[in-house]
């Protein structure tokens, strides 16, 4: 089955003053209809600049943006003009972020807002536009569609703002949803809600999800395929059960390391990988996982270890697990 | 395990306008050098414990017990002596740290503030606190802004240990924080507490954090204890249907109940007692009982869990009502 979105070799050059860095190095991956691929790192990786890429929301001169592609159904989406991606962006490719509070306007209602989006992209009366937006707000699972449509975002918790970002995100049912860190600023009971409603989304609509986050659980028991990253390049990519069963790079079995498990016996804590993330500015040659990796000898240094086939997926280092 | 607790909190009632109760009738005590995992949702009521037990906030009904005395309504001069004892950290240390001091004027403040010392010794526990936290002294002379968000929780942790505190109370302390971080700084709570026999109140809504570090776990909801127990017993038999139910939350599991409420606006809660009192968690409940409507229920111990070690599992459920 052909991706509904593909990207291939997609590099981010921040530029400052003449020093030029890569906060996305040549990442590649492609994602199915109503299929969720995660995006796993810890912060500063470059997941949300991945996204942001991929939403165009990237340009020069801040930043230079490179791709061998970067295909919607098909259709190259990396060189649009103004127009052409305003279009595109909420009715066929939208984003959901970290801090609802942030991205939902604060002087207008949820209705407004979701209305506002509705009216944009699709061919509806005012009239019409409400009751679509009443029935994203039902479909989402707010049970008084018409008192939230009322609300201002500051009379919600964070849960139910984040439920009514889901809703304008998908109110014109994009083909692709890249939910940046969607739950990480929520409780255990509301992000329970929100990967329920992302799952939803891939099952009735087929909708394509690019879930990004650092929580290792979120990722394995909510998405098919997981990719990790680290200062910007993708270390290990691999079908989530196989990634997080048996992981092939010693920052992966790392991280893994790190999450305990809720059992019935109290788990010792692993402080598994030692030093800190280096600064994008200042990373080191070779792989940047290097210097703080056990396995590390003196090639992983010279030069980056390029992504291998192994294990049913892939892994960029010379001395996997 | 006997002794008398270290902190003891006894029907605590704090209400922040006339129609919204933050906490309702909570109890709880901490032994010394152990762990409390205070867990729930958002707006739990968890945070408003802390600022409580910190005397940051006035209780309108209980009592809190350090050591035996009755802080509760202690006067500014006489709580100083108390403050050394217990200290905070809180979530973002980005946030809870001065950007125009340096570390080492954010370090002397609290020895300056709350205890009689000279330069001198002031040094001397500063350098020492630390090595206690894994700093090295060439961060004395630098601001937050330059540090990583874990080197600046461990800059916000030798705030809270300078004054040698006996209770520690962490507030969604790691929940900021990467994975591997997180994992570090937990590490340096526990390794803190065996070398100087801190008690620890830590506040979580991940319940994998908790799992690692805390001896006891209690339950609130919407500003009620429903349920207090060896961590143990806690993951291995939850016994109020909210305790199951936020393991299933962990699992990324919603019961349909549950997704109603979540989903349904913020509303003021019953004031504490009196008639219309019900189980606070009836609406939500996935076995609840005719009863929960309208009677409240008691607090009761199960008849085995816990009790030779001197924390019987303790639920606030008609369920559990033998």
């Amino acid at each position: 089955m052909k991706p509904v979105l593909e990207v291939r070799e997609l590099s981010v050059r921040a530029n400052s003053s003449g020093v030029r860095h890569r906060l996305v190095d040549n990442v590649s991956f492609s994602i199915s209809a109503g299929q969720a691929t995660g995006l796993v790192g810890e912060s500063g990786c470059g997941k949300t600049i991945t996204a942001l890429a991929i939403m165009g929301l990237l340009k020069e001169p801040a930043f230079t943006v490179t791709a061998a592609a970067i295909e919607l159904n098909g259709r190259d989406i990396s060189r649009l003009g103004g127009r052409q991606q305003r279009a595109l962006l909420g009715r066929d490719i939208a984003m959901v972020f970290q801090q609802p509070g942030t991205a939902l306007d604060p002087v207008f209602t949820l209705g407004q807002q979701i209305t506002r989006v509705i009216l944009r992209h699709r061919n509806e009366t005012r009239k019409q536009a409400r009751q679509t937006m009443l029935q994203a707000l039902g479909k989402v699972g707010f049970a008084d569609a018409e008192a939230f449509a009322a609300a201002y975002p500051h009379e919600l918790s964070g849960g139910m703002r984040q439920l009514a970002m889901i809703a304008m995100a998908t109110v014109c049912r994009p083909a692709v949803v890249l939910a940046d860190e969607p739950t990480t600023a929520l409780d255990p009971g509301a992000t329970a809600l929100i990967l329920q409603q992302l799952k939803r989304l891939q099952a009735d609509h087929g909708t394509a999800v690019l879930l990004i986050s650092h929580d290792l659980a979120v990722i394995r028991k909510n998405c098919r395929d997981a990719m990790i990253m680290y200062c910007g390049r993708i270390l290990e990519a691999n079908g989530a059960g196989a990634l997080f069963a048996r992981p092939r790079h010693p920052y992966t079995a790392g991280l893994l390391a790190c999450i305990p498990r809720i059992g019935p016996r109290r788990p010792a804590v692993v402080d598994a990988i030692g030093g800190q993330v280096p600064a994008m500015t200042d990373l080191p040659s070779g792989c940047h996982f290097a210097p703080r990796c056990e396995r590390a000898d003196p090639t992983c240094s010279r030069a980056a270890p390029p992504p291998e086939a192994l294990g049913g997926g892939t892994v960029a280092c010379y001395r996997p697990l | 395990m006997d002794g008398a607790p270290l902190l003891a909190v006894k029907d605590l009632s704090i209400s922040f306008r006339d129609d919204l109760v933050a906490i309702d009738r909570v109890s709880f005590s901490i032994r010394p050098g152990t762990t409390l995992g205070l867990v729930g949702a958002s707006g739990a009521g968890k945070s408003s414990i802390a600022r409580a037990v910190m005397r940051l906030v006035p209780a309108d009904h209980g009592q809190i017990l350090f050591k035996g005395q009755d802080i509760t309504r202690l006067g500014h001069r006489a709580l100083t002596a108390v403050r050394r004892r217990m200290q905070i950290v809180f979530q973002d240390p980005s946030a809870s740290l001065s950007p125009r001091r340096t570390v080492a004027q954010t370090l002397q403040e609290p020895l300056r503030h709350l205890s009689r010392t000279s330069a001198a010794q002031r040094k001397r526990k500063i350098a020492s606190t630390l090595a206690k936290v894994g700093l090295q002294s060439d961060v004395l002379e630098r601001y937050p802004h330059q540090f990583s968000s874990g080197q600046q929780q461990r800059i916000a942790i030798a705030r809270a240990l300078i004054t040698d505190p006996e209770l520690l109370i962490a507030d969604e302390a790691v929940a900021a924080l990467d994975v591997s971080v997180q994992a570090q700084i937990l590490r340096l709570l526990m390794r803190l507490q065996n070398e100087l026999g801190i008690a620890l109140l830590f506040i979580s809504h991940d319940l994998a954090v908790i799992r690692q570090i805390a001896d006891e776990v209690a339950v609130m909801y919407r500003g009620q204890l429903l349920e207090h127990a060896l961590a143990d017993d806690f993951f291995g038999r939850p016994a109020h249907p909210y305790g199951k139910a936020l393991l299933d939350f962990a699992e990324f599991r919603v019961d349909p109940r549950h997704a109603a409420d979540l989903t349904r606006p913020r509303h003021s809660r019953p004031t504490a007692g009196g008639p219309g009192a019900t189980c606070v968690y009836a609406a939500q409940c996935a076995e609840r009982l005719p009863r929960c409507r309208h009677l409240e229920p008691p607090y009761v111990a199960l008849p085995d869990d816990g009790q030779h070690k001197g924390t019987p599992h303790c639920v606030k459920c008609h369920l559990h009502d033998v």
